[in-house]
């Protein structure tokens, strides 16, 4: 297109076009910065999850045409020094940030980050966060908390609370993951659960399965249903329904179910354990139609009590909620 | 392998200045690039921006050059500015601006081998400044700079190569590349000089 030409009157036409748009926007310094940290954080694990990758490669060709033991001491140096993943933020709400020590300054977290173990979170007043272990296991932060990823299966509540979900991969079920307070460690086989510290006292909320807690002075169970306050080594027992709003805020920061290609039924099991409420199908027609009906679209920004009546409403089949139930059942003639 | 490519590559390298550069010529123009299109909401352009440039490292190595590096990262940009409004439930607030219509996006994406002589499209002041700095986002960063700091700022060629670290003799073939540069861009897009240009919108 250039012709070569630099004749003064197309100039001062370029100068006038530009002086008429004006100078461009530019970003404001602080969203630059923040930006910049959740990217480079990202850029980072990339690059560290190349060499680790490019590492592995290494060894194993080293593997094949050398003794075990030198493809051992070539690879290990390599391999050190790099705290392994062990989370990934699926879902927030507003403002997480991480930080790599008590001394190190906070950093925001973008969504798809991956944290590292001994790495530090927090949420704000009115930030939400959850995580999905390497396991496969989901980690959800409410407002106000903080939390250091110790391990990969291992993590330490030191303000707010915390939900658990191990969810039905058999990884996530096969995980021995621990929630450790200054007031016991948390267990569970198979379940959901809630812990909240309120100063020193330690508030577990289980919603399915059981849990055990290590305390100093011994350990205690509680089973689905039940909430158990341990303050300074006493135990008190109340009930809480797994569908009680209690566990609204777990719910408003539940990871998008993608409903797009998967059944009724599919979408039903995880409404259902979100929300802490029984499925219940009026027949085995029922469930047989909701096991054939596969959804189009998505729910993406509605919670998943919002969910149930969105989806429901497309589909041939009633779906209705009653107290603790969700109920499915074909329509009234 | 093209500057775009070479850029990548020492991104994925884990060379420290790439990323310092990848940064500081891109997330500008991303930002501008979805600021518009969110109705100026500077948090969810900050958030549209923050989730396309971590998308864009997720995908890093499968970028191969075949289009530049903006246009790929404008593709990604696209994608999480629909998906965030669909999230937010504001579909029906979706801006479309004037270079979003595909004859005008097409002749914007080719801009570094400009070839079109379709006139475009264009229809009032508004168009003209949005289709003058996504001109200007295409360039080479340097470019843009440079004629927005003689042209709009009125920086002498003696400042313009202070603040570009760069000397006086080659602060002066920046702007030379640079005005030819837009020239060219605004050519591809409008089918016309700049003059023609500015007697077309009484500029």
């Amino acid at each position: 297109m250039s012709n070569g030409r630099n004749d003064p009157p197309e100039d001062e036409a370029i100068a006038r076009l530009l002086k008429g748009a004006g100078g461009r926007d530019q970003p404001d310094a602080a969203i630059a910065a923040q930006v910049r940290a959740a990217v480079e954080s990202e850029w980072r694990e990339l690059v560290s999850a190349r060499r680790r990758r490019r590492n592995f490669t290494f060894s194993a060709a080293a593997a094949g045409v050398a003794a075990a033991a030198i493809a051992v001491w070539l690879a290990v140096p390599l391999l050190d020094h790099e705290q392994p993943v062990v989370a990934t933020l699926v879902q927030s709400s507003g403002a997480v940030e991480y930080r790599d020590g008590p001394r190190a300054d906070w950093a925001p977290l973008g969504a798809g980050a991956t944290v590292s173990s001994r790495q530090e979170i927090r949420t704000s007043g009115s930030s939400r966060a959850a995580f999905e272990l390497a396991s496969g296991l989901e980690l959800r932060i409410d407002r106000a908390s903080r939390l250091v990823f110790d391990e990969s299966e291992v993590a330490s509540l030191e303000q707010g609370a915390a939900y658990v979900d191990s969810g039905t991969s058999p990884g996530a079920l096969a995980s021995r993951f621990a929630l450790r307070t200054a007031a016991g460690t948390v267990r569970h086989v198979g379940t959901q659960y809630e812990v909240r510290l309120d100063a020193n006292r330690l508030r577990v909320a289980i919603r399915e399965g059981s849990v055990r807690i290590d305390t100093p002075d011994g350990a205690v169970s509680g089973v689905a249903g039940e909430q158990l306050l341990v303050d300074e080594g006493r135990v008190t027992r109340s009930d809480l329904p797994a569908h009680d709003p209690a566990w609204d805020w777990v719910g408003a920061v539940a990871p998008t179910f993608v409903i797009e290609g998967r059944t009724l039924a599919e979408f039903l099991r995880w409404a259902s354990r979100e929300t802490g409420r029984g499925l219940l199908y009026a027949s085995d027609e029922a469930e047989r139609e909701a096991a054939r009906i596969v959804l189009r679209g998505s729910i993406e920004g509605l919670r998943p009590d919002e969910s149930i009546a969105a989806v429901g409403s497309t589909t041939g089949l009633a779906v209705e909620v009653r107290a603790g139930r969700i109920e499915v059942h074909f329509p009234a003639p | 392998m093209n500057e775009d490519r070479q850029l990548v590559e020492r991104l994925l390298a884990g060379d420290e200045q790439a990323f310092a550069a990848f940064f500081a010529e891109y997330f500008p123009r991303i930002y501008r690039f979805a600021l518009p299109r969110l109705s100026r909401d500077e948090d969810l352009a900050k958030d549209v921006v923050q989730a396309t440039l971590i998308k864009a490292m997720r995908g890093l190595a499968g970028f191969r050059g075949d289009s530049a590096l903006f246009t790929w990262l404008c593709q990604i940009c696209r994608r999480e500015i629909v998906d965030q409004l669909r999230k937010l439930r504001r579909r029906s607030e979706q801006v479309v601006l004037i270079d979003d219509s595909p004859e005008v996006r097409a002749v914007l994406e080719s801009i570094e081998a400009p070839q079109s002589t379709e006139p475009a499209y264009a229809q009032n002041a508004a168009d003209l400044q949005r289709v003058v700095h996504a001109v200007l986002d295409r360039l080479p960063a340097r470019y843009g700079e440079a004629l927005e700091l003689k042209y709009i700022e009125g920086r002498s060629v003696e400042e313009i190569g202070d603040r570009l670290g760069i000397g006086h003799t080659a602060a002066q073939s920046l702007l030379a590349r640079a005005r030819t540069a837009f020239r060219d861009g605004m050519e591809a897009v409008f089918g016309a000089t700049a003059g023609d240009v500015l007697t077309r919108f009484g500029a």
